[in-house]
């Protein structure tokens, strides 16, 4: 912290701060001779006294000096600066950098963060400046300058510092809030050059500061640049939907997944289910502090129909609506080939999987159990999944029959069992068995497993306790180059190993799906788990209808005879993706909303995917950051933090230019003159 | 310093006297007859009762009828109208040239009143005498009656000048060893006395069976110390020099005063000394009033 002065010269005056003391003695040197009988009540008078008069003498002195001292500083016009680079008052170089995530669409007393950003952002402006150039700031001129970067998660808009007031102003005024999130160390990093330096720099950053995307960062700045941060104004309270998950079978009930924030109980909030634009549901949640979740009636949508859930809005109304795609209507056949037929029904293979087959039949799905020997016989052209239920030796040619299956788009899925027996289908398994039979182990949800469609699709499912599942023998396997592991053992041991083999998908179960070796068919997961891996090996569709948040590529594989297609973004415009290998890639996500795609010459759509702002990156709960906890995240330990509604413009002035002393002077003089009047008024009495 | 317009026997102030009836606490000898009653016993001019007789006594005072009726010796005792001796003791110190403005200063006030007294003493018949003290004692006249003798004293105090320290212990131990029998001091003074404690030597006067009164003339700023604005006050009699401002005193000087005064007038009547401060603000025959009433 330093203190400079407008008008140092007045600092010459310094020195009147002794008239008082020279007074003092001049008027003491001036005092009247006074013969009098005798000095020794007087000086024992002087003696009681000095407490309550002498010392009262001696600090009215003081007051008087302090009072010339105050004049003089304010004659001189101080202005205090602090923190890094207080240097002297030369042309300012300023970035300011305008957060445009998505938050900065929150609505608050009619205007958005964003206008709030551009309206105090306008100050700023280099014409603006140089007007205000004869103010109160320091040599503040038309040599000011002023650069802008429009950030998200990335730079959406920048421009060199400059003292073109209108492209500046031009600029600012086009930002528009993205759907993206928040990642401030990108505009750092556009910003960093252009303060690299010599002179008076300064960067200023407008933001919500929605916290996550402040972690984590790491941006050095430069050696005297200085770092303010305007803070937009905050919601009191926000609730957002963070999830709504369609129907997974032919229940016809999905979930709504909300969240509450606020200073105060959000308290019941209306939502509305629309398909195709037209409302379908409506009902409420009590949306508490944190995630709440209620049913919404998903029954009778039509396959592909688009939907959104959404809560009655608030200040923030884009993480009021959550865009979902339903599933598409099951029509997974499924051969299963029962290795380990008993005459007992509990003791059958394929015991636990008979109801779970029944549920995919009521979904629109057929099965077929057949025994080993069957399945010579059974063509598998007209199945879509090849289960082999802890088989053992397959009867000659099956092998090459599956492998061909699988290649040309077919899956398959064997489980392990003690009458497993890989044989020639060992090539076609996602992971190779070391022939050793593992003993008990508790199971985790990889890690891994986010990597692949189908552990995505685990995971939305959520609320399963996977370590629930107790395995107590498995056959012990390596898992292969190209597969996922889905399911593994504490120690890494796989359980599910997902892969693809031409076409095709395969999956591996290194356990039963009996009760000989697993608790698995008697968990919550088991029947999900089945469906969910049916409809995975089936390939194809459960890409093609994703659920997405804005910024994450949208994948799929894209059938023959399509290659000439366009993606509908929600904002109207059509863009090609990128296709390769008979799939489509199209990572421009940036809008929360649904993306179709469709192809370039019209027809029907080929698959659709439902993108919604990422609840876990702050843009959908705009919990504001402290300052001491944007200090910790930028590294700095001398941050202006200059909260809505306080005028940014002045108070950056007085971080980066110093601030006024006047004021407070003026009050210190007030004081002075109050305490000299008391004592004053003390010594009368 | 003195104040010339004021005469040292104000017409007003002298009718006044004439009225009042001057009586002494205590019985002086004295060697003029007069209204006082000395207590030299023996010969008798007017009888005042027996006592047994003691071998220091005169053989001659043996009341030799009452033997004739008692069978025992007792001797005669009466009293006899004496003259007093009056003896007025005049501090000239440089403190009683002290006035505030427009008063007079404390010496010409003592004066004033201790002429007054002399005045009318010697109508009275009492022997009166003078002394003039500062840092010793000075002019001196012994105690004798007469209007001759008026004019000598009233004439030493109208000279008296303020100049000097005070020495008042060692003047009131020369005049006790110069004063013939028992004498009535009267002293005017301020008892500023510096380092010296005059109170011994009021002890040894009053070993000698000497009576003593003191007339304490004071100005009102000495009191008060009423004044207002920065003074560079000087001490006149040792010239040392303060400079301070006066109101910031006013309070604790008040207190100390009053402190200093009432101790010092407790430390004489302890002594059996009467004594009564004479503010130069109040009319003078009021302090003489004051004092009378206070000796008799």
């Amino acid at each position: 912290m330093n203190l400079s002065f407008l008008i140092p010269w007045a600092l010459a005056a310094l020195p009147l701060a002794l008239a008082p003391w020279f007074l003092h003695r001049w008027s003491l040197s001036k005092a009247k001779p006074y013969p009098f009988p005798t000095l020794e009540l007087l000086r024992a008078a002087l003696r009681a006294s000095y407490a309550s008069s002498i010392l009262s003498h001696r600090v009215l002195l003081l007051l008087r000096t302090l009072l010339v001292l105050a004049l003089v500083f304010l004659a001189s016009r101080p202005v205090l600066r602090w923190g890094r680079g207080a240097g002297g008052g030369g042309p300012l170089t300023t970035v300011l950098l305008v957060d445009v995530s998505a938050s900065m669409g929150a609505r608050i007393a009619g205007r958005t963060r964003l206008e709030w950003a551009v309206q105090e952002a306008e100050a700023f402006c280099p014409t603006a400046l140089a007007r205000s150039g004869a103010g109160e700031r320091p040599a503040a001129g038309s040599s000011d300058r002023v650069g802008l970067v429009a950030y998200s998660d990335r730079v959406e808009a920048s421009m060199p510092p400059t003292v073109d007031g209108a492209r500046f102003s031009d600029l600012l005024r086009s930002l528009i809030v993205t759907d993206r999130p928040t990642r401030l160390e990108a505009a750092l990093e556009a910003a960093i050059p252009w303060v690299n330096g010599r002179g008076e720099r300064a960067i200023l950053v407008f933001t919500d500061a929605a916290s996550n995307g402040w972690r984590g960062l790491k941006s050095a700045l430069p050696e005297g640049v200085r770092l303010a941060v305007a803070r937009a104004p905050v919601l009191e309270s926000n609730a957002g939907v963070t999830g709504a998950r369609p129907a997974a079978d032919a229940s016809g009930s999905g979930r709504l997944e909300a969240m509450g924030w606020g200073n105060s109980e959000p308290g019941a909030k209306g939502w509305t289910l629309s398909w195709d634009g037209r409302p379908a549901a409506q009902g409420r949640i009590v949306i508490g502090l944190g995630p709440s979740s209620t049913v919404l009636p998903l029954a009778n949508v039509p396959p592909l129909a688009r939907g959104e859930a959404s809560l009655d809005p608030d200040g923030f109304p884009a993480d009021d609506v959550y865009y979902l795609l339903p599933p598409p209507e099951s029509r997974v056949g499924v051969l299963v080939v029962d290795g380990s037929p008993a005459l007992s029904p509990a003791a059958d293979e394929t015991y636990f999987l008979t109801p779970v087959l029944e549920g995919l039949a009521r979904a629109g799905g057929r099965f077929k159990i057949i025994p080993i020997d069957a399945l010579a016989r059974e063509p598998l052209n007209g199945w879509n999944v090849l289960m082999l239920a802890n088989v053992g030796d397959l009867p000659p040619g099956a092998a090459e029959r599956i492998r061909s299956f699988v290649e040309e788009g077919g899956g398959f899925w064997a489980t392990a069992g003690d009458h497993f027996s890989p044989g020639a289908l060992g090539a076609l398994l996602p992971a190779r068995l070391t022939g050793r039979i593992a003993e008990g182990e508790k199971v985790v949800f990889s890690a891994d497993a986010l990597r692949n469609p189908l552990g995505r699709r685990l995971a939305e499912e959520g609320g399963f306790d996977w370590s629930k599942i107790e395995v107590s023998r498995w056959a012990e396997a390596v898992p292969g180059p190209d597969s996922d592991v889905l399911l593994a053992g504490v120690s890494g041991k796989p359980l599910l190993t997902v892969g693809r083999l031409g076409r095709g998908r395969t999956a591996f179960l290194t356990t039963t799906i009996d009760r000989d070796w697993t608790n698995l068919p008697a968990r919550p997961v088991y029947p999900v788990l089945c469906r969910e891996l049916w409809s995975f090996l089936a390939g194809g569709t459960e890409e093609a209808s994703s659920s997405l948040t804005v910024d994450q590529p949208w994948e799929a594989a894209l059938g023959s005879g399509a290659a000439d297609v366009v993606v509908e973004r929600p904002d109207g415009e059509k863009e090609s993706p990128d296709l390769r290998g008979g799939r489509f890639r199209y990572a421009k996500t940036d809008r929360a909303g649904f993306y179709t795609l469709v192809p370039r010459a019209g027809g029907p759509p080929i698959a659709r995917a439902a993108v919604n702002l990422d609840a876990s990156s702050g843009e959908s709960d705009p919990t504001p950051l402290t300052a001491s906890e944007a200090k910790k995240a930028l590294g700095v330990s001398d941050l202006a933090w200059i909260e809505s509604p306080a005028p940014v413009r002045a108070r950056f002035d007085e971080w980066v230019r110093g601030r006024p002393m006047a004021g407070p002077l003026a009050l210190f003089i007030g004081f002075l003159l109050l305490g000299e009047t008391l004592i004053l008024g003390f010594l009368r009495k | 310093m003195p104040d010339p317009s004021v005469s040292l026997l104000d017409p007003i102030l002298v009718a006044r006297l004439a009225t009042m009836e001057l009586r002494a606490r205590a019985v002086v000898e004295g060697t003029l007859a007069g209204r006082h009653r000395g207590r030299r016993r023996g010969r008798a001019l007017e009888y005042s009762g027996h006592r047994p007789y003691s071998p220091s006594d005169d053989a001659r005072w043996i009341d030799w009828r009452a033997y004739a009726r008692t069978d025992r010796f007792v001797v005669r005792e009466a009293e006899e109208e004496t003259n007093r001796r009056v003896f007025l003791l005049l501090d000239a110190s440089a403190s009683m040239g002290f006035h505030g403005p427009g008063r007079i200063t404390k010496l010409r006030c003592g004066a004033i009143l201790l002429a007054a007294m002399a005045y009318a003493l010697i109508r009275q018949g009492e022997a009166v005498g003078v002394g003039i003290f500062d840092e010793g004692l000075g002019d001196f006249l012994a105690p004798r009656a007469g209007k001759a003798h008026l004019s000598l004293v009233l004439d030493l105090l109208d000279r008296a000048k303020p100049a000097g320290g005070t020495r008042l212990d060692e003047a009131l131990d020369e005049a006790a060893g110069r004063l013939p029998g028992r004498t009535w001091v009267i002293l005017a003074g301020d008892f500023w006395s510096g380092a010296y404690d005059p109170m011994p030597a009021l002890r040894r006067l009053r070993a000698r069976r000497h009576e003593a009164a003191v007339l304490m003339p004071l100005d009102p700023l000495e009191t008060d110390l009423d004044l207002e604005g920065d003074f560079h006050f000087r001490d006149v009699e040792t010239g040392e020099g303060l400079r301070t401002s006066a109101g910031d005193l006013r309070e604790a000087y008040r207190t100390l005063a009053a402190g200093r005064f009432g101790r010092l007038e407790k430390s004489l009547a302890s002594l059996r000394v009467p004594a009564v401060r004479c503010m130069t603000d109040r009319p003078l025959d009021e302090s003489l009033r004051r004092f009378l009433e206070a000796v008799s």
